[in-house]
């Protein structure tokens, strides 16, 4: 689904004496299919933006377009039921939603809200709980019994199982260990690559970004200060220095080899990169050419 | 004086776990040191941390804090040597205002209002958050939280300082602050630190490093040592550093890459020597 903002304004409590702009005139367009990262610092209105996309806030000016759907202020809550079956959102510890006594009845919840027969949601629920990665035993459990990365699944697989075609998702991997932050996110870069899902995912993690990402906006004080693809984005290590964002590693790593004498065909993001670029250059068996 | 914290076979099961979540533990620390323990989600690293501080009434083995051991009778004189800093900033927080919440503490022993006053400014001073005494918690971002806490703990003067994964819910720029922090705090106020972490840059700042799995001490090395085990380091629930990827990377591609620990620096050399004529 691709998503387009113009001129999205965001104040909370508009109209009031504690009236706090949030956003300020916000436009950019996603394409399908995107896999995109959303960064800024704390506070910079990264999770106001992406409450805008299934309208759990709705914009205070200017229009949302996602696919058929148009979200204004006037947009009215029983307009928006076919929208939010198709954007799902994973918010910070979504682990902390979880209530139902077992695990395939806390999957199963959304779908047989949204309509589905209890049979088929039951089943659907398995499913969901195969494609995060969770053996098929876990289902008849309590998902309080689970550790902390595995309650996270469930709460995914959860949102998974509506089906949706937008995925949201605020931090997903803060306070995994660095196993589970993998796991989670090689996940997500899966359901990107084969179901087609379109991403947004909200994170400090320039790693992250680096490996996943296709396009990158980012957010200082509620305005949206750039948006291009990943390469784009950290194609410029002084711009990202005065906006105190860090580069991912291997940037940093290839910039000192760099202030060597070294040249790139592109800056490196990741290992993988840094290191094709490295051995396309490597000696035979004699000197290299630099 | 010798060690200020000896923990000798310590065993903890959960009640419901058939499995002890600690099992015959024994190490000890000394005092100034920075010691960290790793090890990945549900190793046991938090529970250990809770033991320390009298919060699990363990059943086997001892605890020796400062040269008391810990008991039920001796639980409150071990905790005057503790302050503790745990993952979400939130669920900490108890006062209504930042110099509430640093005052918390001092309340507790019951220090009169006159001496409790300067404590609490001179605490937030130190943690660089004096503006904020009058401020209300849910105006402050994660970091700012955390260094409210530990304000509350520079407040009471502990001996050693255990942060339980303090920085891993924190932005890049917040967990540096932090650990810079606790540096300094620990150079003023002569603290042994102890922290239990995932975060490679958290682990490299410490004197040594334990390392925890399945609720046993598998082993206790620096950390160029645990560096030094490249890909293993996911297994130990860290994270594998950026020169170990590379390494991996090269070897990949048919390049073999120096076996050894190397920093940054030393890997930048070693590959620009390889590519450059000389």
């Amino acid at each position: 689904m691709a998503i387009t903002f113009e001129h999205v304004d965001f104040t909370y409590q508009a109209g009031t004496p504690m009236a706090n702009p949030a956003l300020t005139d916000i436009s950019f367009s996603a394409p399908d299919n995107c896999f995109l990262a959303l960064i800024g610092h704390t506070g910079s209105g990264k999770s106001t933006l992406i409450q805008q996309i299934n309208a759990l806030l709705k914009p205070t000016a200017g229009k949302i377009t996602i696919d058929d759907f148009t979200i204004t202020p006037k947009t009215t809550n029983a307009d928006l039921k076919p929208l939010r079956r198709h954007v799902g959102m994973v918010f910070q510890f979504p682990e902390s939603q979880l209530f139902a006594e077992t695990v395939r009845q806390d999957i199963a919840f959304g779908p047989q809200n949204f309509g589905m027969s209890e049979t088929d949601a039951l089943a659907l629920a398995d499913q969901m709980l195969e494609t995060v990665g969770l053996k098929a035993e876990y289902a008849d459990r309590s998902p309080f019994e689970l550790s902390g990365g595995q309650m996270r699944r469930v709460a995914i697989a959860g949102v998974l199982a509506m089906q949706p075609q937008v995925l949201i998702l605020d931090e997903p991997t803060a306070g995994l260990d660095p196993q589970g932050r993998q796991e989670m996110m090689s996940l997500f870069g899966r359901l990107h690559r084969e179901q087609g899902l379109s991403i947004i995912l909200v994170t400090h993690q320039m790693e992250d970004v680096a490996q996943y990402a296709e396009q990158v906006a980012v957010m200082r004080q509620g305005r949206l200060v750039k948006y291009g693809s990943t390469r784009e984005i950290f194609s410029d290590p002084q711009w990202l220095f005065e906006n105190q964002l860090e580069e991912p590693i291997a940037a940093q790593f290839a910039q000192g080899l760099s202030r060597r004498g070294m040249t790139w065909a592109s800056l490196p993001l990741t290992a993988e990169e840094l290191a094709d670029q490295l051995a396309s250059r490597w000696p035979k068996g004699g000197q290299a050419d630099v | 004086m010798d060690n200020i914290i000896e923990v000798k076979q310590l065993t903890y099961s959960y009640s419901d776990h058939e499995r002890p979540a600690l099992s015959d533990i024994s190490f000890t620390v000394r005092p100034g040191e920075w010691l960290a323990i790793v090890g990945h989600n549900g190793s046991g690293k938090s529970t250990l941390a809770k033991c320390l501080d009298g919060l699990l009434p363990f059943t086997e083995g001892t605890i020796t804090v400062g040269g008391t051991e810990l008991t039920e009778d001796t639980v409150w004189t071990v905790r005057e040597q503790i302050g503790m800093i745990f993952q979400n900033p939130d669920n900490q927080f108890v006062g209504a205002t930042v110099e509430d919440d640093v005052a918390f503490g001092l309340e507790n022993r019951q220090v009169p209002r006159d001496k409790m006053i300067p404590r609490v400014r001179a605490a937030l001073e130190e943690v660089g958050m004096g503006d904020f005494a009058q401020r209300q918690p849910s105006s402050l971002s994660g970091g700012q939280k955390q260094r409210v806490a530990l304000a509350g703990i520079v407040a009471i003067t502990p001996d050693i300082l255990i942060l339980d994964e303090a920085t891993s819910m924190l932005d890049p720029q917040g967990r540096t602050a932090m650990l810079k922090l606790v540096r300094q705090l620990r150079e003023n106020q002569h603290l042994t630190v102890i922290s239990i972490t995932h975060d490679i840059n958290e682990a490299a700042g410490a004197d040594r490093v334990l390392v925890i799995d399945d609720g046993k001490l598998v082993e206790e090395a620096s950390p160029e040592e645990i560096f030094s085990k490249g890909d293993q380091l996911i297994a130990l629930g860290l994270d594998i550093p950026f020169i170990a990827k590379l390494k991996a990377a090269l070897k990949a591609r048919g390049i073999v890459p120096p076996t050894d620990y190397q920093t940054t620096a030393e890997m930048e050399d070693w590959l620009w020597r390889s590519l450059s004529n000389t």
